[in-house]
């Protein structure tokens, strides 16, 4: 056995590890190797340096911290481990429902029932006064300015009604022909029928187109209506008058009531289920035509009558 | 201590034994960290965490191991798995001496001798390369055999024997100054 051999099995030899025929082979080369005794001892000593350490102790509290983590998380300690989840889970959590909630805001205010109606009137009452005359128009008068400047919507209405009133009284010769187009373009402004416009008559008469216009000003800044009918009866007053108490029999009201030229125009509020007998006793009164009815009326019906004689 | 019947209590879930377990093996769990971590909230945090591990999979204990090597295998394999985390390299070693002279040292100048030899044995063992400190630290600071050191870093006994002595000849390189 050589002295690298003999080394070799040194560590194994300190610890018993060697089988009878190893241990008696390096105790063979030891009784001739003096420099191999001494590099055992000096393993020896090593070993017994590194055994001889002073030993470790676990610091003070160790059990007793070890033995509170190993317990049993309660229930509401879990839940609100979970709720406060950390910042790059809640994060993203928080943005979408941010954009959840933003959503559905937009979503609630485009279909309520006022904001819709608000975003219909008053954008139409102030558009229409704007843009008079209209592109396919040509200008009236130069005094009349192409487009004045904003107004808010009760003073295009009241603006609208003066000027009808006005324009009445002034213009009688072109005032059957206002009302004829009056009763066609109305309905158009109401969305229930769309009305092509008579270019060749406004053409004719751009005094006549102004006041239709002031007039479907003031009938847009109503309330949309539901039915559009035309009674002829041999008074008018009459007429209007057993409108009126038919009106208040049906549980209904008199929302508005306006001059068109010669014409009266009046806005009725009827509940649905006493539609059917509104029209039935109106036949009654004179001659009822339904000019226009809205496929899915709302309660109450709104009608707009036109009172002729 | 009947480690058999602990084992039995352990398996029912009595958290006595559990507690009865810790105290047991605190130091040399601790022990066998601070040696290979050389940081001492650090290895008191493997220490903490090898009885956590222990207690969640103490129910699937089949005792086919011993109770304490299977504690220590945890141990070290937590040891070695935190030195090879790249985030450890940072960590500085306590350089405080490991432990206090013993009270029944005869004087202060032996006591002061024997910090020093302390100092000098955890310095040693530190430097070596960590698949020789461990079975350093398991063999000659915890007594393990050969055949326990190899079912606990799953070696053959053959390594296990191969890699001591390797260690020895650095530690007697390291500490010559102590041995002549």
């Amino acid at each position: 056995m050589t002295c690298h051999d003999a080394r070799e099995f040194f560590s194994a030899l300190i610890d018993e590890a060697l089988t009878r025929e190893q241990r008696a082979d390096v105790y063979g080369h030891l009784a001739t190797c003096a420099e191999c005794r001494r590099e055992l001892t000096a393993m020896e000593r090593t070993v017994a340096l590194v055994r001889g350490a002073t030993p470790v102790r676990a610091p003070a509290g160790f059990v007793d911290r070890v033995v509170a983590a190993a317990r049993p998380v309660p229930w509401y300690v879990r839940a609100a481990r979970t709720v406060l989840l950390p910042w790059p889970v809640k994060l993203p959590l928080g943005a979408a429902a941010v954009l959840l909630v933003a959503g559905l805001a937009v979503l609630m205010f485009r279909g309520s029932q006022e904001q819709q109606r608000a975003a219909r009137y008053e954008p139409r009452a102030l558009s229409d006064r704007a843009a008079t005359p209209p592109a396919s128009v040509p200008p009236a008068s130069p005094a009349k300015p192409a487009a004045p400047p904003p107004v808010s919507a009760p003073e295009v209405l009241s603006r609208s009604r003066a000027d009808s009133a006005q324009e009445a009284d002034r213009a009688g010769a072109v005032a059957s022909r206002v009302e004829q187009e009056t009763k066609q373009e109305a309905p158009a402004s109401r969305d229930v029928v769309p009305a092509a416009p008579n270019a060749e008559r406004r053409a004719a008469a751009p005094e006549a187109r102004e006041k239709v216009m002031a007039k479907r000003s003031m009938t847009q800044s109503a309330p949309v209506v539901d039915v559009v009918a035309r009674l002829d009866a041999p008074d008018r007053e009459t007429a209007e008058r057993a409108l009126a108490a038919l009106t208040a029999r049906l549980s209904g009201e008199i929302t508005a009531r306006h001059f068109e030229g010669s014409a009266m125009a009046v806005e009725l509020a009827i509940p649905a289920d006493r539609y059917g007998d509104f029209i039935r006793e109106a036949g009654r009164i004179g001659v009822l035509r339904v000019e226009t009815e809205r496929p899915a009326s709302g309660n109450p019906v709104r009608v707009l009558v036109h009172l002729g004689s | 201590m009947q480690e058999d019947a602990l084992v039995a209590r352990l398996r029912q879930g009595d958290h006595r034994a559990f507690e009865e377990l810790v105290i047991a093996y605190q130091h040399r769990v601790f022990g066998v960290a601070l040696r290979m971590l050389g940081n001492r909230a650090e290895a008191e945090e493997i220490a903490q965490e090898t009885f956590l591990r222990a207690h969640r999979a103490l129910p699937e204990f089949r005792g086919d191991a011993r109770l304490h090597t299977w504690l220590y295998a945890i141990a070290s394999r937590l040891c070695l798995n935190r030195l090879a985390s790249a985030d450890r390299r940072l960590l500085r070693a306590d350089d405080e001496p490991l432990a206090a002279a013993s009270a029944d040292e005869p004087s202060a100048a032996a006591r002061m001798e024997r910090a020093e030899l302390d100092a000098a044995v955890r310095e040693a063992i530190a430097a070596l390369p960590e698949e020789r400190r461990i079975v350093v630290v398991l063999r000659d600071l915890e007594g393990l055999s050969y055949e326990e050191i190899g079912e606990v870093l799953e070696l053959e006994p053959g390594t296990v024997r191969s890699r001591l002595h390797r260690a020895r000849l650095d530690l007697k390189a390291k500490l010559e100054r102590f041995t002549r």
